[in-house]
């Protein structure tokens, strides 16, 4: 090439981008979208970490924290302290922990319990020298008496505000409390995090364990701030060395780092997912244009080969118009992601606070985005490999690649089906079957579509449904009856009666939780709380194993068997908190099944035995009523009989359980609807117009010997509708296949780890495909509209 | 014998144009390519078109198919005005009334001969699809390319895709053929075939309208327009018309090219 080489270059790729405007706008969006969401990603990464290493060394967070139930000796901790040169300081820490149902809050629009969380609630008073609860502008706080401060968690989960009441029931009384705001707790500030701190005066404190009596718990965290963080790990063995009190998980500085960073991490995650898949659209799109490019342009090639030209050269002449493109593209998402990052971090803002890193998160979003355009490159580079297989004499003879063999199967496929579809369906299914692979960037698009719009779908249906309650470690039945602690033992024991006695009652069962202690996996004591009664009578669904039908036998839930390391077969002995005065104490218990559950943490055991713990943390009964009775008016007079009882259907605890899931699983599904209509469309727009463009020739042709514009549009309403089909077969059977797993990998954490997804067939598989055709042919139909000031004539002499 | 006659001497009239007016726009101006042209062509009469580049031959042939739509006149077939049909309507009349042979061939790349031939047939199921073979099979067993027929169009030489384009032409058996060019890209030998084959069937009376630069293709014409500058500037009529355009009517039509000065 000449010295004007670079010039050459621009102009060429000015005129191809003006020639193309369509293909040009739409690789620079996908590319602008991929490089702010990955931008986005690193920077909510680089600025999750700053933040809570901020707030952490703002907080003081503990490097070494051992919670203990039961009694403390706390001269012989401080002792230990004083003589070991690691520690920096230490504090014995009393928590109050109250079952999450009984603490309500209330207020203008608002009536709630904690209970939704799914958390381990426990009240505390501020610390002196480390672990400080801050408030959001990083202050320490400090209580005024009648006050409480809540988790910045509840206040987004619950829609919560300062100057609601906070409210904690229990035998010994009646606490009320004003919400004077929302704190930062650098140790359970995530929701990953199981267990959350509610800061009040120490007065208060003094209250509250009145008024709960022996239903809370009292529990204690014992921390250390160390002179050497890195050293944690042999303060651990001295720390166990020196047998001091241990009854409770250990939790180190790092485990603190990591479950802050989780939730930044996990949306990172889901962000690159989305990133991933929209460079691979990109890279679909930008292989796709560049041979239909090729084609287009295979006699221009093989002369510039024939006279001389390198294959080098003409690599470099296409490729600089997709960097140019690629490069504009990424500039205009990473501007873009300087405003995502607005709503992306607000939340980081809000549970962490500032975290000073904005420099080096825009510097990785902008190496990200470099790495898409590199990605993009790579791609171009690839697919101009196939510049060498264009023969100069083929392209000069005959304009395009020798024709390859094994093309008459689509045609004896089709004569299958004889004249009756007509000869526009014909042409349009002919193709699908004689270029298969062109249609795979389509196919690839609509099954994903499919996917994201059915999985959450199907999610919110499993949810929803009645049977969900047997993830909820309850059997299905149509009214379910709560009472916390034993206080009200009385009143179960009359509704007991009560039950048994209505003729509109068929069936009855009450159940106990009382709370033991079994060593975990780790050797280490841990709560377990164990259900007794008859199981039989309203059966849970087990994912391994069966119903315990023996007092010698337990089934577990599955987090509180990986807990425990057991599996079915194994044999654990539980301890009972407070043995009952006349029993035996310890039980030996063989485990015969392990089912799913999200209350209390996802840990929860049941038996069929006698309860020899006397600390009976509350009662349950479930009851099925007659066909033809009425259940809402059933739940409604029993609610008015037992004031003191909580009275409920089971869609009622689902919902109080689960509401908050449910109502983001609405969201998200309604979003991934919209998400996959909208890439549907804009795929379909791009895939045909890119077509139509490759197909210009031949849709001249078809005009000119008398083709209607709307007898071509049917071939290419068939084929996006042929394509639509099969992509939706795909991604619903992927759905069907993968939806189970991939949930349950996401929701292992609360303890639904093999969940079943159940689909409302005529929503999943017929309403949503349909509405998904109609966007795709109006799409289709659209984007192919012949450009009426285009002549036939100009169509066939341009090629 | 060579004589000039005004075009409403010859026969009944199947083709008739009328004022036609064309512009295109060309770096931001309008340029008018066809001045007012008229035009008759009578039932089974060939009539070739001749002229330099530019003089707006082809565009003349566009618009009186009704590929370009025209600024200005009328164009008649039979006793349908043309330009005043929808594109639809005009579509549909190009599918079962013309045939088109072009400069290039235009058979669509995906399909095999046999299936480009008999495609606006089964676009409208004339006859059952064994009659579209068994007349495909006339007409290319005639330009002999029936043997071809499973071919893919970039499987088959030059002279063998033309035959092929004008079998899908004559498919329908339309009122008029019209040819932009229909041996321009064709060797000498090819060309010979191609136009003995428009001949024969010109001679069996298929109407015909040929844009040609090719004095030896107007030579095989009943009549030959000479277009200068968007407008019809004369007209020759030859009327011993033979197989092989003999060397009196080459030599006729070169004697008007040069008075003409084209």
């Amino acid at each position: 090439m000449n010295p004007s080489q670079g010039q050459v270059l621009s102009q060429l790729t000015r005129n191809a981008i003006r020639r193309n405007p369509t293909t040009a706008v739409v690789l620079v969006l996908f590319v602008a979208l991929s490089a702010a969401l990955a931008s986005s990603a690193g920077a909510l990464i680089v600025t999750v970490t700053g933040a809570s290493a901020a707030l952490m060394q703002r907080a003081q967070t503990p490097h070494f924290l051992q919670m203990h139930a039961g009694s403390v000796d706390e001269g012989r901790i401080a002792a230990f302290a004083a003589g070991n040169p690691l520690v920096d300081a230490h504090d014995v820490v009393p928590m109050l922990n109250v079952d999450s149902s009984a603490i309500r809050v209330t207020g203008e629009g608002t009536d709630t319990t904690l209970a939704p969380g799914l958390q381990d609630d426990a009240f505390v008073t501020q610390n002196e020298q480390f672990d400080l609860l801050l408030d959001t502008d990083g202050a320490v706080i400090d209580p005024e008496p009648g006050t409480v401060w809540l988790p910045l968690f509840y206040q987004q989960l619950l829609g919560l505000a300062e100057g609601q009441v906070l409210t904690v029931s229990g035998p010994g009384g009646h606490v009320e409390l004003a919400v004077a705001g929302f704190l930062r707790d650098s140790q359970m500030n995530s929701s990953y995090a199981s267990s959350k701190r509610l800061l009040v005066s120490a007065t208060d404190l003094e209250e509250l364990t009145t008024a709960v009596g022996p239903a809370g718990a009292i529990e204690y965290l014992i921390q250390f701030r160390l002179t050497d963080a890195d050293a944690v790990g042999q303060f651990e063995t001295e720390y166990q060395a020196a047998g001091l009190e241990a009854n409770g998980p250990t939790i180190t500085w790092t485990l603190f780092v990591l479950v802050n960073s989780l939730s930044g991490g996990i949306i990172s995650v889901i962000i690159t997912l989305v990133t991933v898949l929209l460079v691979a659209i990109a890279l679909l799109c930008v292989r796709f244009t560049l041979l239909t490019t090729l084609d287009r342009d295979y006699r221009e090639i093989g002369v510039l080969k024939a006279i001389g030209v390198r294959d080098r050269d003409l690599r470099r002449l296409y490729t600089r118009r997709y960097l140019v493109l690629a490069a504009a593209g990424a500039v205009v998402g990473l501007i873009g992601s300087l405003a995502l990052n607005q709503l992306l971090l607000a939340d980081v803002l809000l549970y962490f606070g500032p975290a000073g890193r904005a420099l080096p998160a825009f510097l990785v979003g902008a190496g990200l985005s470099a790495l898409i355009v590199a990605v993009v490159a790579l791609a171009v580079r690839s697919t101009l490999r196939r510049l060498q297989t264009v023969s100069p004499v083929q392209a000069i003879r005959t304009g395009e690649p020798a024709a390859s063999a094994s093309r008459r199967r689509p045609a004896r496929l089709l004569s299958a089906l004889g004249d009756r579809p007509g000869a526009p369906v014909r042409l349009g299914l002919r193709d699908l079957l004689r270029r298969p692979a062109l249609y795979l960037v389509p196919l690839v698009v609509y099954a994903l579509g499919a996917f994201i719009l059915i999985l959450p779908q199907n999610l919110h249906t499993t949810v929803t449904a009645p049977t969900f309650v047997t993830y909820m470690g309850a059997g299905v039945s149509d009214l379910r009856v709560d009472a916390q602690g034993g206080a009200t033992t009385g009143r179960i024991a009359d509704l007991d009666r009560d039950l048994a006695q209505d003729p509109q009652v068929t069936g009855h069962a009450m159940f106990t939780t009382a709370s033991y202690t079994a060593l975990d996996a780790d050797g280490v004591p841990a709560i377990v709380k164990i259900e007794s009664g008859d199981l039989a009578a309203f059966p849970l669904t087990y994912s391994e194993g069966v119903a315990p039908t023996a007092d010698t036998q337990i089934a577990l839930s599955r987090l509180q068997a990986d807990a425990l390391g057991a599996a079915v077969g194994d044999r654990i002995a539980v301890t009972p908190v407070a043995p009952v005065p006349e029993s035996s104490g310890a039980l030996e218990l063989t485990v015969t099944g392990i089912y799913q559950d999200i209350t209390n943490g996802g840990r929860t055991a049941k038996m069929v035995g006698p309860h020899t713990s006397a600390d009976l943390l509350g009662s349950t009964v479930y009851a099925d009523v007659d066909r033809g009775v009425d259940v809402p008016t059933t739940i409604a007079r029993y609610a008015a009989a037992y004031p003191e009882l909580e009275v409920s259907s089971v869609r009622d605890f689902v919902d109080a359980s689960m509401g908050g899931t449910i109502d983001s699983l609405r969201t998200v599904a309604i979003a991934a609807l919209a998400i996959g209509f909208a890439v549907a469309a804009l795929i379909t727009a791009l895939f045909m117009r890119l077509l139509i463009v490759r197909d210009a020739f031949g849709i001249g042709v078809m005009r000119a010997l008398g083709f209607r514009d709307r007898q071509v549009q049917i071939q290419y309403v068939v084929r996006s509708a042929a394509v639509l089909a099969a992509g939706v077969l795909v991604g619903a059977v992927g759905a069907k296949v993968l939806g189970g797993g991939l949930a349950g990998v996401f929701l292992s954490g609360i303890g639904l780890s093999e969940l079943h997804l159940v689909a409302d067939p005529w929503l999943a598989y017929a309403a949503s495909p349909l509405v998904l055709l109609a966007v795709v042919a109006v799409a289709t139909v659209a984007s192919t509209r012949p450009d009426a000031r285009l002549a036939i004539s100009a169509t066939i002499k341009n090629q | 014998m060579i004589t000039t006659v005004s075009p409403t001497d010859t026969g009944t009239a199947l083709l008739s144009a009328r004022g036609l007016r064309k512009s295109f726009t060309l770096d931001g101006q309008d340029v008018e390519v066809l001045h007012g042209v008229d035009l008759t062509i009578a039932e089974g009469e060939f009539v070739t078109v001749m002229g330099a580049s530019g003089s707006g031959k082809s565009t003349l042939l566009h618009s009186l198919s009704g590929m370009d739509p025209v600024d200005a006149g009328t164009v008649r077939l039979d006793d349908v005005e043309l330009t005043a049909l929808s594109p639809d309507e005009l579509a549909d009349h190009r599918r079962e009334h013309m045939g088109f042979v072009f400069q290039q061939p235009t058979l669509l790349r995906d399909l095999g001969l046999l299936e480009n031939i008999v495609l606006t047939s089964s676009l409208d199921r004339v006859g059952t699809p064994a009659d579209r073979v068994a007349r495909a099979k006339e007409l290319m067993t005639r330009a002999g390319i029936w043997d071809l027929r499973a071919r893919m169009p970039a499987q088959v030489s030059g002279g063998q895709l033309q035959r092929a384009g004008i079998c899908r032409a004559l498919m329908r058996r339309p009122r008029i053929v019209f040819g932009d060019e229909p041996t321009g890209a064709l060797n000498r030998d090819s060309a010979e075939q191609i136009l003995a084959l428009l001949a024969e069937l010109n001679r069996e009376g298929t109407t015909m309208l040929v844009v040609t630069h090719d004095v030896r293709v107007a030579a095989r014409a009943d009549r030959v327009v000479f277009m200068i500058d968007g407008r019809i500037a004369d007209e020759l009529t030859l009327d011993d018309r033979g197989p092989v355009a003999g060397p009196a009517r080459v030599d006729a039509v070169i004697a008007r090219m040069r008075r003409l000065g084209i």
